[in-house]
């Protein structure tokens, strides 16, 4: 299974929702609106975050035989807090930032 | 009304930039009788096309959908706008006019001419006069009385900070609601989605290559110029054209460090009016204040603290965010070859930081005093407080990797003055051996103001525009 860096930001958005259970915002509203704050970064910001994310969604596939993405819920939900603890936390706190702008959207 | 583009365009004068700065200077040439131009790189959206700091504004007004970030150690992440009106669009409308103390300095430090308090009265007062600046009438929100009467038991002096807005018709003002209908009714034209690429100077004129969103590049030829692209896009173009002297060597933020509190009653009820206290007695050292506290701006301030960030479910109402802020951080504007974003770096020094990190625990301090029963700082690693006496227990120096440091006013990239070592133009603008090219944006100033600095932009704009105007742009 190849990597899928727009299939990530949902999957990261949809656990960010996940974990965010009173949020009202949906996690497909959250994933498109990374995706186009993504899209609007500047090129020096976007190319090392795109290559970043889709290490993030590979870092299972040896392990767990799927990437991120493809991963359920509960797996996603413990490979997000390694992240957000480790060296990548800058990583997860982009995502996490965005989505809950999102989710939490009055 | 939709301006014409032709590949080849001419005017009198040409504005680039429609913030603060650039909507002010085309005013007044418009209203002198020339022909102006005024060029902005994004979208001509009304005020309230997006709700205030929700996540359409931040797709749509903001540069970068707001992911913008000078790198450092600690890294500024700021925000600018890019539409029609600028940083007024999308901020909040804080006022103050320039603090004379900040003025002498200047004077000293870049030796800017005849720029002292009372010679900048009338500007302040003529642009005061359209933007409608306004003292909240009535009470104000709990939220924000909160902070001022944490400040009064502390024996501190709080303000109420004057905004642009219209408190009878409930409206925030902006540029785009005051200062850019009047150039237009004096006959100036505006072109939205405009880039500017890069300018040059040719047979004594200046000359603009643009790219409009749905058209080719065009070529837009003017006797005068100004440039008010903001403190980071103003020195990238001007890097990008071949001018570099003193361009984009001195960017300077006012970082903010954010604290989020949790009351014992409610004081952030929907439909409230943005707060306005402000604790100003520590400037220069630091500057504390309130900030939007609704549920999506709280969660962000909380990404990285999960205790606090749970109550937003179920006691929002109870919940406020504030800041402090200062002038830590000396940055830097470089072009980059072939991309349209710059690269911006910035440098700290320990006594600014520690500065900064002093404000958070006064902050605390008048938190507690104003009857908070839970405090997080928003910064990674820092637990939540439950009495001021836990404010023993934090680390002597702030960590750097625990500084989440923001900014959303950045300026002094292209300093005014007569100092030439250290100044981008002479004390009214004008671009140091460059004919004709003047810059009218937050780069002129000579560094941080503390206070908000859009009403220092406004006059000082104001009065450079005056005497451009007074010389016939020479």
């Amino acid at each position: 299974m190849l990597p899928d860096f727009a299939a990530t930001v949902g999957a990261l958005a949809a656990t960010v929702a996940e974990r965010e259970q009173s949020a009202t915002g949906s996690p497909q509203t959250a994933r498109d609106f990374v995706l186009a704050s993504f899209a609007a970064m500047p090129f020096y910001l976007r190319s090392p975050l795109r290559a970043a994310t889709l290490i993030f969604d590979l870092w299972p596939l040896f392990r767990r035989g799927r990437p991120f993405h493809a991963l359920p819920p509960a797996q996603r939900r413990a490979q997000m807090q390694a992240w957000e603890a480790g060296p990548a936390r800058m990583l997860m706190r982009f995502y996490v930032s965005l989505s809950l702008v999102s989710l939490w959207h009055d | 009304m939709i301006e014409p583009i032709t590949e080849r365009m001419r005017a009198d004068v040409v504005v680039i930039g429609s913030g603060p700065g650039g909507a002010i200077t085309a005013t007044l040439c418009a209203e002198a009788g020339r022909s102006t131009l005024l060029l902005e790189e994004g979208p001509d959206l009304p005020l309230d096309a997006a709700p205030h700091f929700s996540s359409d504004e931040i797709l749509h007004k903001y540069r970068n959908a707001g992911v913008t970030m000078a790198f450092g150690n600690p890294s500024v992440s700021y925000v600018e706008a890019r539409c029609v009106g600028g940083g007024s669009e999308v901020n909040r409308g804080l006022y103050h006019r320039t603090p004379p103390y900040i003025l002498d300095q200047w004077a000293g430090s870049h030796h800017v001419d005849a720029l002292t308090a009372d010679a900048l009265t009338p500007h302040f007062e003529a642009c005061e006069g359209t933007a409608r600046i306004a003292a909240l009438p009535g009470a104000p929100p709990p939220l924000s009385q909160r902070l001022g009467d944490g400040a009064a038991g502390l024996g501190w002096e709080a303000i109420a900070a004057p905004r642009l807005y219209d408190y009878e018709a409930g409206r925030k003002q902006s540029m785009s609601a005051t200062f850019i209908p009047r150039f237009r009714r004096a006959g100036g034209r505006l072109i939205a989605d405009m880039r500017a690429l890069r300018i040059r100077r040719i047979n004594g004129r200046w000359e603009v290559t643009a790219r409009h969103r749905c058209t080719r590049d065009v070529t837009i030829i003017a006797d005068a110029l100004f440039v008010a692209c903001g403190a980071v896009q103003t020195p990238a173009l001007l890097r990008r054209s071949g001018l570099r002297r003193n361009i984009g060597d001195s960017l300077r933020f006012h970082p903010m460090l954010k604290v989020v509190a949790l009351f014992d009653a409610p004081v952030n009820r929907p439909g409230d009016p943005d707060p306005v206290h402000q604790i100003k007695m520590f400037e220069p050292r630091f500057g504390i204040g309130c900030s939007i506290s609704s549920p999506s701006m709280l969660a962000l301030a909380l990404a990285t603290n999960a205790q606090m960030r749970a109550h937003i479910a179920t006691h929002a109402d109870r919940m406020g965010l504030y800041y402090v802020q200062n002038g830590t951080g000396h940055g830097r504007v470089r072009a980059l070859p072939g991309g349209c974003d710059p690269l911006v770096s910035v440098r700290h020094e320990a006594a600014g930081l520690d500065e900064l990190y002093d404000g958070v625990r006064h902050l605390v301090r008048a938190l507690f005093a104003a009857g908070a029963i839970m405090v997080q700082p928003c910064l990674p690693g820092f637990a939540m407080l439950r009495s001021v006496e836990e404010l023993a227990a934090w680390p002597e120096h702030l960590p750097r990797r625990s500084a989440l440091l923001t900014s959303v006013h950045v300026f002094a990239s292209c300093p005014m003055g007569e100092n030439r070592r250290i100044c981008a133009t002479d004390s009214w603008g004008r671009v140091h051996d460059a004919d004709g090219l003047r810059i009218a944006d937050a780069s002129l100033m000579c560094g941080p103001t503390i206070a908000n600095p859009q009403g220092s932009v406004m006059a000082i704009a104001h009065r450079n525009a005056l005497q451009a105007i007074e010389r016939r742009f020479a």
